[in-house]
Order: structure tokens, then C-alpha cells, then sequence
């Protein structure tokens, strides 16, 4: 998501109380925040509820809203706010991210193993099998495009530290690409 | 970005920056960098096609969550107030605690201001007659919750419609309206005009939930309103 002037003017007539701004917006963005809360919570129902809530969020907080970032950045730092708080108090629930990584280290079945022949489908799996952390940030650039300080500041994190924790998200992902079988060479 | 010297403490940096370098999003100064690196570094330059694979793959397995099938732009839309007396006040409100300060003061001008407002939805209730709402929200109108105990709360910005609906049941009370544009939501406390401490008492609990609440506000009841 790159920053559009015709974000930003949908925010400032969101802010002055049209209504129908935020369903243009949500026509530019809901999927993609949908898709982030998705991956990070794992629990695709409680997602669609969270990236409504981002929305309504926005809509109460768009007259505080100047600019500093793109929407697109400023709607996943709250989509990952309202995400954080959600592990936070379910992580005691199957569904926890926890429990998701148990589940993704299961033996293979039949039809994992055949997707082992594919490289694709083997990477995608290791991605799948990062911690939320690493599985987070590798999804915030190369998906969502974000830029080191736009990472930084949807995470709140220093700028030192994305581009550390993406550099061990990458390594962990070629440890784990070794385990299955690929050895890319690096590190 | 900060400035590196030659060596192998800028070759780490430079490795560190090749995500952002295959997705464009490097500013010109630190693109410069990592190209000039990659021209002459063999290691280097075989990462680009690692984090290539990488990159498609990270896209493949987003894009393979289907949008969801839900009605979401219409559940937003519906959660949405609509124009009415108590958003237009809670505006005017906001505008004037804009210019007032410390906290304390603002909070004690806040719940003046949302008396006085309260008390002239009440009076423009009985000068329409009792066939208009004075409140309206995505809930619908507030017509059928005039009686009770009312108090308006605004979430803390962490805090979602479910945590609400989850703290109000707990304390046996219910959505009436909202939210206003200004996050406002109205809440039946008791189901009728409770005596005076127990609406303290009640407004209190609610409080007592940390970190759900930034503001709760007793409403007064309309009955008492001139």
C-alpha cells in the first residue's frame, strides 16, 4: 500500500463526518488490514471483527489524524494494537498463537508431503511456521510493502530493531527451509 | 539514516537493508548504498533472488486468505452513528475542552458540559413531543430507554465493542445508543431512577474495569430534566 493523496482526503472527510468516506476507504483497505490480523491472529472470524473495528477506530480518530504517516501504516499500527490486546486476553484459548504454532509443527500428512515437492509450497509452510514476531514482520514488508519506519512505527519498535528482527526472521526461515530438505546456502 | 563507515559493519547494514531494496522501498541515499554493494559483492547479490522467492511466496500466502464473506462495509456502516443531537453536542464539547487544560479541569468542564447538554436534549424532547428521539445512533433510535439509569462512556483506544458488551453483561446493563462520532456510547445501568449512591455505586464498577473506560459519566435522568 503506498500513501495516496486520495487516502488522505477520505481520512479529512471521514474527519469532517461523511460517512460514506469510510466505505471508500474500506473498499482500499479492508482486505489487506483483514489479511494482516488474519495472519497474525491466525483465527480468520475474529480477524474480520478485529479489521471492523479498525475502521470504526479510525472513523472516531480521523480528526486526530495529520499526515505524519501514510493511512495505510497508520491503519495497521491500529489493526496490530487491537490484535496485540485480542492475544493478550485469549491467549489461554485454542486458538492462541501458541497453540497455532503447535498445530503447524505436526507431522506431515499425505497431502503435505506432496506438497513438499514443490519449493513454493515448502517456503510458504516455513513461513507459516515462524514465530508471530518473525511471521509478522516478513509479512509487514514484503506484503504490505512497508518501509523500515513505517514497520517501526506500526509495531512501535525502534528502527535498529526491524531491521534486525527481519534479518533473524529471514535466517530462522532458511533454518527451517534446511530442515525440510532445501539448503539455500545462506546463511 | 545514520552514516557508516567502510567495512564489515557496513557490509551487515547493507545486508540487512536487501528486503527493502527488491521491495523499492529504500529512500535514494541508502538505494545507492546497497546497489554499489551488491555490484561487488557475489554473496550479496545471490541473496536478491533468495528474498525474490521469499517475497512471492510471503505474497502467495497472504493472498490465499480469501477476503472475508462476511457483510463487513455494511456491519461498519451500521455501527456508525448517524447525525443527531447528542453527536453535534459531544462535537461542540470536544471543540471547547480543546481549549481548556490541566486534565482535571477538563474532565470536571467535561462533565458539566455533557449535563448541560443532556439536559438540553431533554428539554428539545419535550418541546418536539415525544414522537422524536433526541438521541440517535447506529443502534437505532433511543425511543423505549427512556426509563431507566443512563451513563455515557467512551473506550479506552485499545478496547473493542466486544469488550464492552462483555463488561456490561457482567454488571447486568445494556447498550441503549451510540457510538457518537466521538466514540460515545450510551448505557442503561439500572432499569429504572435509582437512588443517588447506588448510581455512583454502579458508575463506579464500570470504572473499575481497567483499561476498558476513558470516560464514564453519569447521565441525568430525563424524567427529573425541567
Amino acid at each position: 500500500m503506498s500513501t495516496t493523496a486520495g487516502d488522505e482526503q477520505l481520512v479529512a472527510e471521514m474527519a469532517s463526518g461523511d460517512r460514506s468516506a469510510v466505505r471508500r476507504l474500506m473498499a482500499r483497505h479492508h482486505v489487506r488490514v483483514f489479511r494482516f490480523v488474519a495472519r497474525k491472529l491466525r483465527n480468520e472470524s475474529v480477524a474480520e471483527e478485529i479489521a471492523n473495528e479498525v475502521f470504526l477506530e479510525a472513523w472516531r480518530s480521523a480528526n486526530r489524524f495529520e499526515g505524519h504517516s501514510s493511512v495505510s501504516t497508520w491503519l495497521l499500527s491500529i489493526a496490530h494494537n487491537k490484535a496485540v490486546s485480542t492475544l493478550r486476553r485469549r491467549r489461554e484459548e485454542s486458538w492462541s498463537d501458541e497453540a497455532a504454532e503447535t498445530l503447524a509443527d505436526d507431522s506431515d500428512n499425505p497431502e503435505v508431503a506432496a506438497q513438499k515437492v514443490d519449493k513454493g509450497a515448502v517456503l510458504r509452510r516455513c513461513i507459516d511456521r515462524l514465530s508471530a514476531d518473525h511471521s509478522e514482520i516478513i509479512d509487514l514488508v514484503y506484503y504490505h510493502e512497508q518501509s523500515v519506519a513505517e514497520v517501526a512505527q506500526v509495531l512501535s519498535i525502534p528502527e535498529a530493531t526491524v531491521k534486525t528482527r527481519m534479518f533473524y526472521a529471514r535466517k530462522k526461515l532458511s533454518e527451517l527451509l534446511r530442515e525440510a530438505g532445501i539448503d539455500r546456502g545462506w546463511p | 539514516m545514520t552514516e557508516i563507515t567502510s567495512g564489515p559493519d557496513e557490509r551487515e547494514e547493507i545486508e540487512m537493508l536487501l528486503p527493502w531494496y527488491v521491495t523499492g522501498r529504500l529512500d535514494a541515499s541508502d538505494r545507492a548504498r546497497v546497489a554499489a554493494w551488491v555490484a561487488r559483492d557475489a554473496a550479496l547479490a545471490r541473496q536478491l533472488a533468495l528474498i525474490e522467492e521469499e517475497r512471492q511466496e510471503s505474497i502467495g500466502a497472504a493472498e490465499s486468505i480469501a477476503p472475508p464473506r462476511g457483510a463487513s462495509a455494511a456491519t461498519v456502516m451500521e455501527a456508525l452513528p448517524r447525525p443527531g443531537v447528542l453527536e453535534r453536542a459531544s462535537g461542540w464539547i470536544d471543540a471547547l475542552l480543546e481549549m481548556l487544560s490541566p486534565r482535571g479541569l477538563r474532565f470536571a468542564a467535561a462533565a458539566a458540559l455533557v449535563l448541560i447538554a443532556a439536559q438540553s436534549v431533554g428539554i428539545g424532547v419535550l418541546l418536539r413531543g415525544a414522537g422524536e428521539a433526541g438521541y440517535e445512533a447506529a443502534s437505532g433510535p433511543a425511543g423505549g430507554l427512556t426509563d431507566g439509569t443512563f451513563v455515557l462512556v467512551r473506550l479506552a483506544p485499545s478496547a473493542t465493542v466486544r469488550d464492552l458488551t462483555e463488561a456490561l453483561k457482567s454488571r447486568n446493563a445494556t447498550i441503549a445508543g451510540g457510538p457518537s462520532a466521538d466514540g460515545l456510547y450510551r448505557v442503561r445501568i439500572g432499569p429504572r431512577e435509582l437512588p443517588a449512591s447506588e448510581q455512583k455505586a454502579r458508575a463506579d464498577a464500570l470504572r473499575g474495569h481497567a483499561g476498558l473506560f476513558e470516560l464514564v459519566l453519569l447521565e441525568p435522568n430525563r424524567k427529573s430534566s425541567p
